[in-house]
């Protein structure tokens, strides 16, 4: 089951008015970030999405405070993943620098499209192993060893990659895209 | 009282002369700064000249004088660019203070506001996305999603004053013809605050690394080309560097300079220094961002 959080609906309630439409500034990051935690930890649901898709703007410096920083105190611990969705053109460059230098990495859906990719920190072999999982769908890991005409071990270690960090839900040899869970 | 000669153009270059008149800081006595004769001003130009009266009042003397400038017209561009709106929080003016307000519908963008928390970036933000639209994109045929671009320049460039400055500031942003250097519209983006400066700001995190070379040049290298930020937290720093990499799309220019050095990122149509170092001193730091209009495609 998916949960939706409309990222929006936290600024406003963050900044308490309903004047600024912007993602802007770290207190700013800060606060909606602590909403977000409130509201996952609260849901039973193991995947949430994040819908930036109301939100006017977001700045380097919100990006790395909702959700470079989220990401961090997830770690690679729980069970709940988190998928961005709804990003603008600018918002997706912005998260993008700000989890590269970090060397972080979230599954993002662009505003007014379908296809989920990764975002952030990434490999040419990651974003192989995500595209097929999305393409075959979930399955055991000989089966898109097949697909991708790798070796078991290459394949296995790049889903342990993805899964460590949150971008794929692997265990016993099986996987899944987050948007199946 | 000692006379303060505010330059007659007074910009970015001319904050030099600004300091120069106000000597070794702090001053002794109190000042008048004289803009009788001052015929033009840019953002960097009014914002530079709020942080000097600031940073007088912040350090304990007398609030300075202003007497404003002679000319009628001079006197109406500095009240339509929010001049006066804030002025008298740091001078006590002498002269005609036009009765308009401030207002964003011609060559100023936005007119001189303070920052000095979280909540005025939200306000600069939510003011600035119209007339950016607007001027971006029909005069200087930068491509529409620029404006949120631009936004989040100036929202990057305002906040270094709360994270840093430890004290308030200003920005204002206009339009103009840029003339002598360049020949085309520009957009200049301008924050100046009366604060502590890149060199005390990093100082704890980095004067050790650099030893006899900590100045205020290395300080601002560290900012502007390394990307240092004072906290350790790895995705500090990210402001700067996201201001860079836009302006390098656009052929923009940044100039920073804080207390007796100014470093800049020169594009290839101006021929300014990279570095000017021995300035003046003045107070906090001024930062200021031109984006020129672009070549038809």
């Amino acid at each position: 089951m998916i949960h939706t959080i409309c990222v929006h609906g936290v600024l406003q309630d963050a900044v308490g008015t309903a004047t600024y439409g912007a993602l802007v500034t770290r207190p700013t990051g800060a606060a909606v970030r602590g909403k977000l935690r409130e509201v996952i930890a609260r849901e039973p649901f193991p995947t949430t999405y994040l819908d930036f898709g109301a939100v006017g703007m977001m700045d380097f410096s919100c990006a790395d405070e909702v959700i470079a920083k989220l990401l961090q105190e997830s770690g690679t611990d729980g069970d709940s993943f988190v998928v961005l969705t709804g990003l603008n053109e600018e918002m997706w460059d912005a998260v993008n620098g700000v989890l590269c230098r970090q060397e972080l990495s979230v599954v993002g859906q662009r505003r007014h499209q379908d296809t989920l990719h990764l975002l952030g920190w990434t490999t040419p072999d990651m974003e192989a192993v995500f595209a097929a999982v999305h393409t075959v769908g979930a399955g055991n890991t000989l089966h898109l060893a097949a697909h991708l005409e790798w070796t078991l071990d290459r394949t296995v270690d790049i889903l342990q990659r993805l899964a460590l960090r949150r971008l794929l839900h692997a265990a016993d040899g099986t996987f899944r895209p987050l948007s199946t869970l | 009282m000692r006379v303060v000669n505010v330059p007659p153009s007074l910009d970015h270059h001319a904050i030099n002369a600004l300091a120069e008149s106000i000597g070794a800081w702090p001053p002794e006595g109190r000042l008048l700064f004289d803009a009788r004769g001052t015929t033009w001003a840019s953002p960097s130009g009014l914002t530079a000249l709020l942080t000097a009266g600031q940073a007088l009042i912040e350090a304990g003397l007398d609030r300075p004088r202003l007497a404003l400038p002679a000319q009628d017209d001079v006197r109406s561009y500095w009240a339509r660019a929010g001049f006066f709106t804030n002025a008298t929080e740091c001078f006590e003016l002498h002269g005609k203070v036009p009765r308009r307000q401030a207002d964003t519908t011609s060559d100023v963008l936005l007119p001189v506001m303070p920052i000095r928390a979280s909540e005025d970036v939200h306000l600069v933000v939510s003011r600035i996305q119209e007339a950016a639209a607007r001027i971006l994109t029909h005069e200087l045929r930068i491509a529409a999603k620029a404006t949120m671009r631009f936004a989040m320049t100036l929202s990057e460039a305002c906040q270094n004053v709360i994270e840093h400055a430890g004290t308030g500031g200003w920005v204002a942003v206009h339009a103009y013809t840029w003339r002598k250097r360049l020949g085309k519209r520009v957009v200049v983006i301008a924050v100046s605050d009366a604060g502590v400066g890149f060199r005390r700001s990093l100082e704890a995190t980095e004067a050790r690394r650099h030893g006899d070379r900590w100045n205020d040049r290395t300080a601002l290298e560290s900012a502007l080309i390394h990307g240092v930020s004072r906290f350790r937290d790895p995705g500090r720093g990210q402001g700067l560097s996201g201001i860079k990499h836009f302006l390098q799309d656009w052929q923009g220019k940044i100039s920073i300079r804080s207390g007796t050095a100014r470093l800049s990122i020169v594009p290839p149509w101006d021929d300014d220094v990279p570095m000017a170092e021995g300035l003046p001193f003045f107070p906090g730091a001024q930062l200021q961002i031109v984006i020129p209009a672009q070549e038809e495609a």
